[in-house]
């Protein structure tokens, strides 16, 4: 298996004085969705924002594909899609000049953003909020702008903060279904949830978060016999893991 | 629990100190030096052009539209604030003291505001009407008890549930206002004036008084009006630097989309698209400049023609181009344009790109107005400035004010 994204080390945080993270190591393969956990404040936003080239490390450096932030921005920025918690739109564009300005900014040829952003649409039932403005929409809907614009890339990497909070059913169930399938065809996910059951679901290995540092990884099965909890599911290894919190 | 004039005081120091901090920026900004040139320059043809009105000119009824207008537009700063519906109703009746304080803070304001056009129109006063009148002072004193009288019903008149109620009495006083300022400066006899506040009076007591113990206060409404006001602070302020409480409003403008790919290659590069779209639609940066453009082609219609046209068009450009400077921060909070894979220039092209365009505009305008209100050598000129300045702002002068 080919390691796409691939975090080596990293130390930082917002102040270099205090790091957020400490030595965090982790990958993705290709076709692999890994689930990001961990209680609020772990470091899981934190981490996000050094893989996302938001944030310099203090140590320790992110690769996708091979390559680093610093030696190729743009062609790093373009390998990967961002889902982030709360929905940032633009106040003054329409949902479809989200979708026409994401396509501009990844070089996506017209023809195939057309099909593409038609196909997002009629499958997130955005069709009739197309010429929309985000202050008419609610918060499921701003998250599937989010999400459209992030899918219409299909980037070989995607980064997916929080995503199904807010969603309706229907839409949770679309954006799984186009998660499963960009995987299927190659792409590497890292997904930062706190609603594990769909985690247990959808995510084929899992990093724990704590305090900044990586405290377990592996699958489901590696973890349990790593924990020696033999039948425990996600729910109980994370609380296992983050259990000296409580103390 | 705090007594309303403990949040009165709370409120209105902190407005001032919001509206400080805006007044400060507007002070700093080289855009008030433009004003100071255009008020030097403005009285300089204030006294040409009264030299030159015929000894004919009714100059009574310029100051009866004039003060007549400000009496009867008596809006009173209330403060309040749209979580007060829910957090202040049950305290409304202890809150008298709150609105006793607005009603003496919007008179101070508004007297303020009598008193400067008083002093702008005092030459004309001098001219026209002081043999009639008499003392300007007195002439102050009269209008500012008015103002008062105005500001008490005014508050009163906001208790009515229905637009059309509140238009109705809005509209009686101004009769009244009418009245009292022909009066005043047609220089009738005292005891006609006499008579008009006897009037007054009685209508305050037996009539607004009673409303103001039947009606109660609608506070949806006070702060509809209390917001429209803020605003308006807001939009003046937003012409010399940008205002974040204005940043969300946005208007589709759909009549305007054709400039979208008109004034700039809208499918160049993300910039170029989110700039074209921000201008049209967000803040009001498309507003001031059409409006720009429109008060330069007025004043150089006005001036006569001569190289002061000239230095009018320039510092319309040269404000033109200020504002069109703040677009470069519109997205500094929005964290997309940090995560696209653009190459960097393009950001500092797409604003040139469209400040230089619009400058070419402005100027094909304002060459319009010249050709005909002015000489061939100052058109010719002008075409030279505008080609030069058009370019030198906007590939160097809009990008100066960056780190």
């Amino acid at each position: 298996m080919s390691e796409v994204l691939k975090i080596e080390g990293i130390t930082g945080g917002y102040h270099p004085k205090k790091p957020v993270l400490h030595d965090v190591n982790f990958h993705v393969n290709k076709s692999e969705i890994v689930g990001l956990i961990g209680l609020n404040g772990a470091g899981k936003s934190t981490t996000i924002k050094h893989i996302l080239g938001l944030l310099q490390p203090e140590k320790g450096q992110v690769t996708i594909g091979g390559r680093t932030f610093q030696e190729d921005v743009n062609e790093f920025r373009s390998s990967y899609a961002y889902i982030p918690e709360t929905p940032i739109l633009y106040d003054e564009l329409t949902l479809w000049e989200h979708l026409e300005l994401t396509a501009l900014a990844y070089g996506l040829e017209k023809s195939l953003f057309e099909k593409r952003a038609e196909k997002l649409l009629l499958e997130f039932r955005m069709k009739k909020m197309k010429k929309w403005y985000p202050s008419h929409f609610s918060k499921g809907m701003r998250q599937k702008v989010m999400i459209m614009s992030a899918f219409l890339i299909e980037p070989p990497v995607y980064i997916v903060d929080e995503p199904i909070v807010g969603l309706d059913p229907i839409g949770i169930q679309s954006f799984l279904t186009f998660l499963s399938d960009m995987k299927k065809r190659g792409a590497a996910v890292l997904m930062s949830t706190h609603i594990l059951a769909t985690a247990e679901r959808y995510c084929d290995r899992f990093v724990i978060l704590h305090q900044g540092k990586v405290v377990l990884e592996g699958t489901l099965s590696e973890m349990r016999s790593a924990l020696r909890l033999p039948n425990a599911t996600l729910d109980e290894i994370y609380i296992e893991m983050t259990k000296e919190e409580l103390v | 629990m705090k007594d309303g004039m403990m949040l009165w005081r709370e409120r209105v120091s902190s407005y001032w100190n919001m509206a400080i901090r805006y007044l400060r920026l507007i002070g700093n900004s080289g855009f008030l030096f433009t004003v100071y040139v255009l008020i030097i320059i403005g009285s300089y043809y204030y006294s040409v052009f009264l030299d030159w009105l015929p000894d004919t000119f009714p100059a009574v009824w310029v100051f009866v539209a004039i003060f007549a207008h400000l009496l009867t537009r008596s809006g009173i700063r209330t403060f309040v604030k749209p979580a007060d519906v829910v957090f202040l109703l049950p305290y409304e009746s202890k809150l008298g003291s709150y609105f006793q304080a607005s009603k003496w803070y919007s008179l101070a304001l508004q007297s303020g505001v009598l008193l400067v056009g008083l002093v702008v129109l005092s030459p004309l006063f001098a001219k026209y009407l002081a043999s009639d009148v008499g003392s300007l002072f007195l002439v102050l004193v009269l209008l500012i008890v008015v103002k008062g009288w105005n500001v008490f019903l005014s508050f009163e008149e906001q208790r009515f549930q229905s637009e059309s109620e509140r238009n109705s009495h809005f509209l009686l006083r101004g009769i009244i206002n009418i009245v009292f300022t022909f009066l005043l400066f047609s220089g009738a006899n005292w005891l006609l004036l006499l008579a008009l506040f006897v009037i007054m009076a009685g209508l305050y007591m037996f009539y607004y008084k009673r409303l103001a113990q039947q009606l109660s206060i609608k506070w949806d409404h006070l702060i509809e009006v209390e917001q429209g006001m803020l605003l308006f602070f807001y939009r003046i302020a937003n012409a010399f630097t940008d205002v974040p409480q204005l940043r969300n409003k946005v208007r589709a403008r759909t009549y305007l989309h054709w400039i979208i790919n008109g004034i700039i290659d809208s499918k160049k590069s993300v910039y170029h698209y989110l700039f074209a779209r921000s201008f049209i639609r967000a803040n009001d940066y498309g507003g001031i400049y059409i409006r720009l453009v429109l008060v330069c082609a007025i004043v150089l219609i006005a001036l006569p023609s001569g190289w002061l046209q000239l230095v009018v068009l320039l510092l319309f450009m040269h404000m033109v181009t200020n504002q069109l400077s703040t677009l470069w921060y519109h997205y500094d909070t929005n964290m997309w344009v940090d995560l696209y894979p653009v190459v960097k220039g393009q950001k500092k092209e797409a604003l040139t790109q469209l400040a230089f365009r619009l400058l070419l505009i402005m100027t094909a305008v304002q060459l319009g107005v010249l050709l005909a209100t002015s000489s061939l050598a100052i058109f010719v000129i002008a075409i030279a400035i505008g080609g030069i300045y058009s370019y030198i702002g906007s590939q160097k002068l809009i990008h100066k004010r960056k780190k």
